[in-house]
């Protein structure tokens, strides 16, 4: 196998219950995002790669280290798993300095752990008890134990959940930043706004199965039979959506508040022809794609599924 | 030593120095302190006993012989009684008492008519030991006596005490509280995956748990079994203590007890350990140790070995068969196998514990970790 | 500007009594218990004491052959033995209670459900309540039902000057039982409460018996008397029991103290209940 993160015909079972079932994938640098319903085997994913249980069949690599040899696996992955609790009695830094410790590290500890609550803004918190933090910045504490040790590699559970709206936006930056350098990060959100704005990437789950995969547009662009549905802003609206209706893969055209909405089986020859009438004069003042989304394709793949 | 072996042994003391602080500074552990402090609670009440009853004992001679023209009592002369005598008879031979209190209660006739049973306790003594002569309805009903607390006395109450209080009980119960707390209480916490996510071999995190809740057992209980030695010690002469640490082999004899704590300590805590990561209710095995090491002394020879204290008791200098208040009946039921070679229960009990440490070890390092399941 | 149509009535109809609502808890923590296929086994398990006690009962009139050979003395059914019956019969209902009850109020605790259930119209003493109902009927048929059975099988086998003698030994099973029922209830539901996780309260419960007992033990022989039989759960209540059962006492004078012992018990145990029962936890 090379180097990456690869699932190579994963399935977990949990008794008789399914988690994950033939999983594989090949999951490049950049930004990663897991999505599916509940229960479709996200954390199960996650969980799989960290070594925090083990695959009933099928091998997981993570830079060509085994997920069952945690004493290499933590040094190029950080992890901020999904449970919300820490061991009792710690202070924030006092945590940190103590997974720093478990790793063997004996220089250089305070500057890192200062550096990793600078990183997450819990600076002012570092001897504060972690039970009196608030649901936010025990996210944000997660975080700065995944990041402490300069992985390569980052799987976030979730990573946005609880977080306010600026600290929202810090942690964004904060994961392009990461990703920006060639590193791996993998997320799972249920937000998919938010998958849609920071993904490279995702990797749609539903009842243990990879259904989809890969770049967002390039997953839509696999679905030939769910025709395109694209916007069109014009002054004349009515003009363009009768012209359009003509094409004969156009199938729709709707009228509403916001513009024209064409959904067209021919995508290609829709574009060439919107170009054509442009350029003849017709004025158009925005195009935009109206499901070549995330929320869109979760609604084709999974819920038009069930 | 290459860096290999050199940085897990960093990631031992780092594991060890995160356990020995919640294990020892914890509240959650405070019942563990109070259970090794009570042996030494009870001996030091034993001592404050012992001397009001030798002031005691000095005043009920001084009465007794006063009334008894001069003659003092023996211990012969209470030999002499039997139950069933009269209040008279009792009166005739010792003297009046030198103390007694009454008391009634409520009882039924063999018929089963109810009747109030008067009851006279005579309280008398010799140099040797205090008499309690109970009367009920001006009979004799039972006659007790309270030896003075001579060496072999204290020797034999330390041994009743340790064998079958401090090992059976009190060293049991505080490692399940200790030892259980390692692998299970932090599933219980939810806190298990923070060293489960570091760069860490599972291994070397059970061995850093391991020896943290040994040191941490070790000290609370050794520190018990030292000040319970030096509490006893102080309540014998200072000739017989001497006596008993140069020529008896007495600093022989407290090293064999500290011994066997420690012994102890490391044999129920990989047992405790070990059963906190095979099971999701760790008490269930601890109650069938508890009770199938309790019925130990009745069992056949082979089935005797199979448990942790037969190695503990062999070690044990001072060796009792029956647990004090054991029906005689019981006590017949006993069987005393031939005495197992110190060495062998040494190398037994290291190789149990040895054995239950490499299963716990297999057994972490496969570990799953679901909270949803605890 | 917003027009909210107001379609939402409240529930109109009769509301159930407090007690109503103390049986819904008692029914599903029952149903809660019984769904271990280990403590139900536990439970059956236990009542083959009074199946052994009525054997003893049966044997008792017919051992004339016994006699006379000119062996044993045929058994004595009288007050101690009753007294005896239920030693043994509360041992063993501990052992039932010890791996019952900390699974009535520590998972409500440990999991954060507490602050839903008295989110209800529902008191902590109608909580309190129904769990201890739960470990009330239970220890019950363990005790001193299987117990009256026992005795009424004896009544009807005996000649009537035992009848007469010993017709009170009824009404002293019911007492005796009831002080046992109440203490290790209360207590056990408390430890459940205080320490939160199930199979610690387990553990604790089966502590305070064995390390009490065996601390009385300890005591008793290195005090030269019996004061160490107030550490002893079961001795404690074997020295109340005596005036129940008209038996001789262990210890006479020790008596008002162990009395005084149970009580403070039970009352610490509804303290501590009442201090941990509470629908929100202050973290420090």
């Amino acid at each position: 196998m090379a180097a990456g993160i690869q699932f190579d015909d994963v399935s977990k079972f949990y008794g008789e219950v399914l988690g994950v079932n033939h999983v594989s994938l090949d999951i490049p640098s950049g930004i990663t995002s897991l999505v599916g319903p509940n229960g479709a085997g996200k954390s199960t994913l996650m969980n799989l790669l960290a070594g925090l249980i083990q695959p009933t069949r099928g091998r997981i690599q993570v830079m060509g280290v085994g997920s069952d040899d945690p004493e290499r696996l933590f040094r190029v992955v950080g992890y901020s798993p999904q449970y919300d609790s820490f061991p009792r009695g710690m202070r924030a830094g006092e945590l940190l300095r103590a997974h720093l410790r478990l790793a063997g590290e004996t220089e250089n500890i305070a500057p890192r752990v200062t550096a990793a609550l600078e990183q997450v803004g819990l600076a002012a918190v570092a001897g504060r008890k972690l039970a009196a933090f608030s649901k936010g910045m025990r996210q944000r504490m997660r975080l700065a134990l995944a990041l402490l040790h300069d992985p390569q590699v980052l799987i976030l559970d979730e990573p946005l959940n609880g977080l306010d709206p600026l600290a929202r936006a810090e942690s964004i930056a904060l994961f392009r930043a990461f990703a920006a350098q060639g590193r791996y990060l993998i997320l799972s959100s249920h937000i998919l706004h938010d998958v849609d704005a920071i993904s490279d990437q995702l990797i749609l789950l539903s009842n243990g199965c990879v259904v989809a995969e890969g770049a967002i547009q390039g997953v839509r662009a696999e679905l030939p039979d769910r025709p395109l549905q694209v916007r069109i802003r014009s002054p004349r609206a009515r003009e363009l959506a009768a012209t359009a209706f003509q094409l004969p893969g156009v199938m729709e055209a709707s009228l509403d508040a916001r513009g024209v909405l064409i959904t067209t089986r021919d995508p290609h020859a829709f574009y060439l022809a919107l170009n054509q009438w442009a350029a003849a004069g017709l004025p158009i003042e925005a195009v935009q794609p109206a499901d070549d989304n995330a929320q869109a394709i979760y609604g084709y793949l999974v819920e038009g599924a069930r | 030593m290459n860096d290999v072996w050199r940085s897990r042994l960093h990631q031992t003391a780092a594991v060890f120095r995160l356990e020995i602080g919640k294990t020892l500074f914890s509240r959650r552990g405070l019942w563990i302190y109070l259970l090794a402090a009570l042996p030494v609670v009870l001996f030091v009440m034993a001592g404050i006993f012992a001397g009001h009853r030798a002031s005691e004992r000095a005043s009920w001679i001084a009465s007794e012989t006063a009334a008894r023209q001069g003659q003092p009592l023996t211990a012969a002369d209470f030999s002499a009684l039997l139950t069933g005598m009269s209040e008279a008879e009792v009166r005739q031979r010792l003297g009046p008492p030198a103390d007694f209190n009454t008391f009634s209660f409520p009882s039924r006739t063999p018929q089963g008519r109810r009747i109030r049973v008067h009851g006279l306790n005579f309280y008398y003594a010799v140099p040797e030991a205090n008499y309690e002569i109970t009367l009920l309805d001006g009979k004799v009903d039972a006659v007790r006596n309270r030896a003075a607390p001579g060496f072999s006395e204290l020797v034999n109450v330390f041994a009743t005490v340790y064998q079958f209080f401090m090992l059976r009980l009190a060293i049991f119960f505080g490692c399940l509280g200790i030892f259980m707390n390692l692998f299970r209480g932090e599933l219980l916490d939810k806190s298990l995956h923070f060293y489960f996510l570091a760069p860490i071999r599972r291994e070397v995190v059970l061995a850093g748990k391991f020896l943290a809740g040994l040191a941490a057992a070790g000290l609370i209980f050794l520190t018990s079994v030292a000040v319970q030695i030096v509490v006893l010690g102080a309540q014998l002469p200072p000739p017989s203590r001497a006596q008993f640490l140069s020529v008896q082999n007495g600093w022989h004899q407290i090293a064999a007890y500290l011994a066997i704590t420690l012994l102890a300590c490391a044999a129920y805590g990989a047992f405790f350990c070990a059963a906190g990561l095979f099971t999701k209710n760790p008490i269930l095995p601890a109650a069938i140790l508890l009770v199938w090491e309790g019925i130990n002394p009745f069992l056949p020879a082979l089935l005797k070995k199979i448990s942790i204290i037969y190695y503990l008791n062999a070690l044990l200098p001072t060796r009792l068969n029956a647990a004090p208040g054991t029906p005689s009946l019981l006590s017949l039921l006993i069987s005393d196998p031939d005495a197992l070679a110190p060495l062998w229960a040494i190398l037994g009990l290291l190789c149990v514990a040895a054995v239950l440490l490499v299963l716990a070890a297999r057994r972490v390092r496969r570990l799953e970790l679901d909270y949803t399941a605890e | 500007m917003a027009v909210h149509p107001q379609i939402y009535r409240p529930y109109q109809g009769p509301l159930s009594g407090g007690w109503r609502r103390v049986a819904v808890v008692h029914h599903y923590a029952r149903r809660r218990m019984f769904d271990s296929r280990v403590l139900t086994a536990l439970f059956f398990i236990c009542l083959l004491v009074p199946f052994v006690q009525l054997v003893m009962v049966y044997l008792s009139h017919n051992l004339s052959f016994l006699s006379q050979a000119g062996g044993l003395k045929a058994l004595t059914v009288d007050n101690a033995f009753f007294q005896d019956y239920l030693h043994y019969s509360c041992v063993v209902a501990f052992i039932f209670v010890a791996f019952a009850a900390p699974g009535l109020v520590a998972p409500d605790l440990a999991h954060g459900g507490l602050s839903i259930i008295l989110a209800r119209p529902l008191t902590r003493w109608q909580y309190i309540a129904g769990k201890f109902s739960v470990l009330a009927i239970l220890l019950s048929l363990l005790t001193w039902v299987p117990a009256e059975i026992v005795f009424l099988v004896q009544y009807n086998l005996a000649t009537p000057d035992w009848r007469a003698h010993y017709y009170w030994i009824a009404g002293s099973l019911l007492l005796a039982s009831a002080l046992w029922i109440v203490v290790l209830s209360l207590l056990a539901l408390a430890v459940s409460a205080w320490v939160k996780w199930r199979i610690v309260a387990a553990g604790a419960l089966l502590g305070i018996y064995f390390l009490g007992s065996g601390f009385a033990a300890a005591a008793d022989a290195a005090l030269q008397n019996n004061v160490g039989d107030l550490f002893s759960l079961m001795q404690l209540h074997l020295i109340a029991w005596s005036g129940f059962f008209d038996t001789p006492p262990t210890a006479p004078g020790l008596t008002p103290v162990a009395w005084l012992i149970l009580l403070a018990l039970a009352g610490g145990s509804l303290a501590l209940l009442y201090r941990r029962i509470r629908g929100m936890q202050v973290v420090r």
